[in-house]
C-alpha cells in the first residue's frame, strides 16, 4: 500500500481477510514472509510499528462496568505514547469528531451497537495515527451513520493518514476507496487501483421504444450490438464516444429515453477473478 | 501499564464484594461465638478459633484460618482465571496488545494485579477481623501455644508476619491460575482449572499412602502460619512453605510466559 491510499480489502467471508489483519497487527504469526508497516519490520520491530496504528478488527470492545470517556483513558495509558496532560483533550475532541459528545458517564454495557462501533472509532484515532487499519467500520451504523463515517474517512485521508478498510460492501468500497485488494480462499486475486479495476467496458445500453428501428440504423454501422428485449439494445462503442451514438440514433428518428455506459463493477471483477457466486 | 491494569481491578465492582464477603464470613461466625458463648474445644475447629474467647487479638488470624481452606482459594482462583482469558473473552485483548503493550508488559502488569489482590484481600480480612475482635471479646494477654504468654504488641507482629505468611502461600496457586488464563479463552475454564489443582492438592494431602509427596503438594504448608505464634516461633514449616511457593510459581510463570509470548491470538 501506498502512504495516503484509501485502500479497500475485499472478500467474503472466510476468504482470510480477518487472519491477514491479524497477521498484519502481529496477533498472530505467519508461518512464511514478512511484514513491513510504516517501514519497520514488524517481526522485529512490532511496538514501533503499531505506535503509528489505530485499529478496529471484528468489532470494537471495551470493559462494560466504565464508561465510554474511562475506556479510552485506560487505552490511551495502556501504550507508551498517550501523554496524560493532553489525554482529556484528546478524548473529547475525538469523541466529538465521532459523533459521542453528548453521551455522559454512562457505562459501556448500556451503549447501542451503534454508539459502540463511533466509540471503537474514537478509540482508533485517539493519537491521531498515521494510519487506520479497520475491519468492518460500517457494521451496525444505520445510513446517516455511514454517510457520516464515509465523510470522515475523505477528511482523514485529506488530512495525510493511510486508511485500510476491509468490508463485503463492494459498492462502498468503490464508492470511495482509491485502492482495492481482492481476496478469495487465501489468496490476493486482484490489486489494483479502483479506477483500473473499474474499467469501461466499452458497452453502451440504450433504452427506446423504438427498438426495431434503433436495430435497423445499427444494422448499416461499423458497431457490434444486441438487441437485448423490446425496450432496449446494446452497442458496442470501444473508445468512441457515446454522445456521437446518441446524435445518430436520434437523427435516425429513434427516441432515446436513456443512455447509459456500462461499467464494470467491483462485484463483476470479483466474479469473474473468484469464479464464484458467494458474494455478501 | 502496571497502573492501568491497578486501575481497571479498583474500580470494578466485584473485586470490593469479593473482599467484603471475605471479610464478613469471620465476623459473622465471630458474633455466632460471642452470643452462644461457645467456641470450639482446642483443637477442633480452624486454628486459633477455640482461642478467642479468651482473647480478640488473636481473632485476625482465627478469621485467616477460616477463609484459608476454601473461600480465599476460590478469590484467588477466580482473579488469576480471569487475568488473560477475561481480556481474551471480553474481547480486549487484542486492542491492548496492538495498543501496542508487549506481551511480556501485560503479562506482569496482570501478575502484580493478582499478587495486590491477594495481599490487599488478607489485609483487609485481617483489619476488619481486628475490629470485630477488640470490639467482640476485648484484648488481654493471650496464652500462646507453648506455654509462655504474648503480649499485645507481639501478637500484633506475629499477625503482620501471618498475614505476609498467607498471602504469599496464595502465590503459588495464582501463579497455576495465571498459567490456565493463558492457554484459554475462557477465564470460567481457568478458574476451575485452578480450583481442580487445589482442591486435588488437598485431597492428596489427607489420603493415606501419600506421605512421600506431601511436602511438594502447594496447599501442604498453608495452615503452618500458626506456628509464627509459638513461643519461640517454630521456622521449619514456614521456611518449607516460603520455599514450596515459590518453586511452584517458578515453574508455572515460566509456561505461562513461554505460552503467552508465542501464541496465535485469535480472541
Amino acid at each position: 500500500m501506498r502512504e495516503g491510499d484509501l485502500f479497500g480489502f475485499l472478500g467474503p467471508n472466510g476468504a482470510g481477510k480477518t487472519t491477514t489483519i491479524r497477521m498484519l497487527l502481529g496477533l498472530i504469526h505467519p508461518t512464511r514472509g514478512s511484514i513491513q508497516i510504516l517501514g519497520q519490520d514488524i517481526k522485529h520491530h512490532l511496538q514501533e510499528a503499531l505506535n503509528g496504528v489505530g485499529t478496529m478488527v471484528e468489532g470494537p470492545a471495551f470493559y462494560p462496568f466504565l464508561s465510554g470517556e474511562r475506556n479510552l483513558a485506560i487505552f490511551d495509558g495502556a501504550g507508551t505514547d498517550g501523554p496524560k496532560d493532553t489525554r482529556l483533550k484528546r478524548i473529547r475532541t475525538v469523541m466529538e469528531r465521532v459523533g459521542l459528545d453528548h453521551v455522559n458517564d454512562r457505562p459501556v454495557k448500556a451503549y447501542s451497537l451503534g454508539m459502540r462501533q463511533r466509540l471503537g472509532l474514537a478509540s482508533a484515532l485517539l493519537r491521531k495515527p498515521r494510519m487506520l487499519i479497520l475491519d468492518e467500520p460500517t457494521n451496525g451504523l444505520d445510513a446517516q451513520g455511514i454517510h457520516e463515517l464515509r465523510t470522515m474517512f475523505v477528511e482523514l485521508v485529506s488530512e495525510g493518514t493511510t486508511i485500510m478498510l476491509s468490508s463485503h460492501l463492494l459498492a462502498e468500497v468503490e464508492l470511495i476507496c482509491t485502492h482495492a485488494a481482492m481476496m478469495s480462499n487465501g489468496r490476493v486475486v486482484a490489486q489494483d487501483d479502483v479506477a483500473s479495476l473499474l474499467s469501461n467496458t466499452g458497452w453502451v445500453r440504450v433504452s427506446t421504444p423504438d427498438v426495431d428501428l434503433a436495430v435497423r440504423t445499427l444494422q448499416d454501422g461499423p458497431f457490434a450490438y444486441e438487441r437485448v428485449d423490446d425496450q432496449s439494445v446494446r452497442i458496442e462503442l470501444g473508445d468512441r464516444p457515446s454522445e456521437l451514438l446518441n446524435k445518430a440514433l436520434v437523427q435516425s428518428d429513434v427516441r432515446v429515453r436513456e443512455l447509459v455506459v456500462e461499467r464494470r463493477t467491483l462485484e463483476d471483477v470479483f466474479l469473474e477473478r473468484t469464479g464464484s457466486s458467494d458474494i455478501h | 501499564m502496571i497502573r492501568v491494569e491497578l486501575s481497571k481491578l479498583l474500580r470494578r465492582p466485584r473485586t470490593w464484594v469479593t473482599i467484603a464477603l471475605l471479610s464478613g464470613l469471620p465476623v459473622i461466625v465471630g458474633a455466632f461465638i460471642k452470643a452462644s458463648g461457645l467456641a470450639p474445644r482446642p483443637g477442633e475447629g480452624p486454628a486459633l478459633l477455640s482461642e478467642v474467647l479468651n482473647n480478640g487479638l488473636l481473632f485476625p488470624a482465627a478469621a485467616l484460618a477460616i477463609i484459608l481452606p476454601l473461600f480465599l482459594p476460590i478469590a484467588v482462583s477466580v482473579i488469576g482465571g480471569d487475568t488473560i482469558a477475561g481480556e481474551a473473552a471480553n474481547g480486549t485483548l487484542r486492542y491492548l496488545l496492538t495498543r501496542p503493550v508487549p506481551r511480556a508488559r501485560l503479562l506482569v502488569a496482570k501478575l502484580v494485579t493478582v499478587t495486590v489482590f491477594i495481599f490487599l484481600a488478607v489485609i483487609m480480612v485481617a483489619v476488619v477481623a481486628f475490629i470485630a475482635g477488640v470490639f467482640l471479646f476485648g484484648i488481654k494477654p493471650l496464652s500462646s501455644l507453648s506455654a509462655t504468654a504474648l503480649t499485645p504488641a507481639e501478637t500484633t507482629i506475629r499477625t503482620i508476619m501471618a498475614i505476609l505468611y498467607i498471602g504469599w502461600s496464595m502465590l503459588g496457586l495464582g501463579a497455576i491460575a495465571v498459567m490456565a488464563s493463558t492457554r484459554t479463552d475462557s477465564p470460567l475454564a481457568a478458574s476451575l482449572a485452578t480450583l481442580a489443582a487445589f482442591v486435588a492438592s488437598q485431597v492428596l494431602d489427607l489420603v493415606e499412602g501419600t506421605r512421600a509427596i506431601r511436602p511438594y503438594l502447594p496447599t501442604h504448608y498453608w495452615l503452618d502460619f500458626v506456628d509464627l505464634y509459638r513461643d519461640p516461633i517454630l521456622w521449619r514449616d514456614v521456611e518449607r512453605g516460603l520455599l514450596v511457593q515459590l518453586v511452584y510459581m517458578a515453574i508455572f510463570l515460566s509456561s505461562a510466559w513461554a505460552n503467552f509470548s508465542t501464541k496465535d491470538i485469535t480472541s
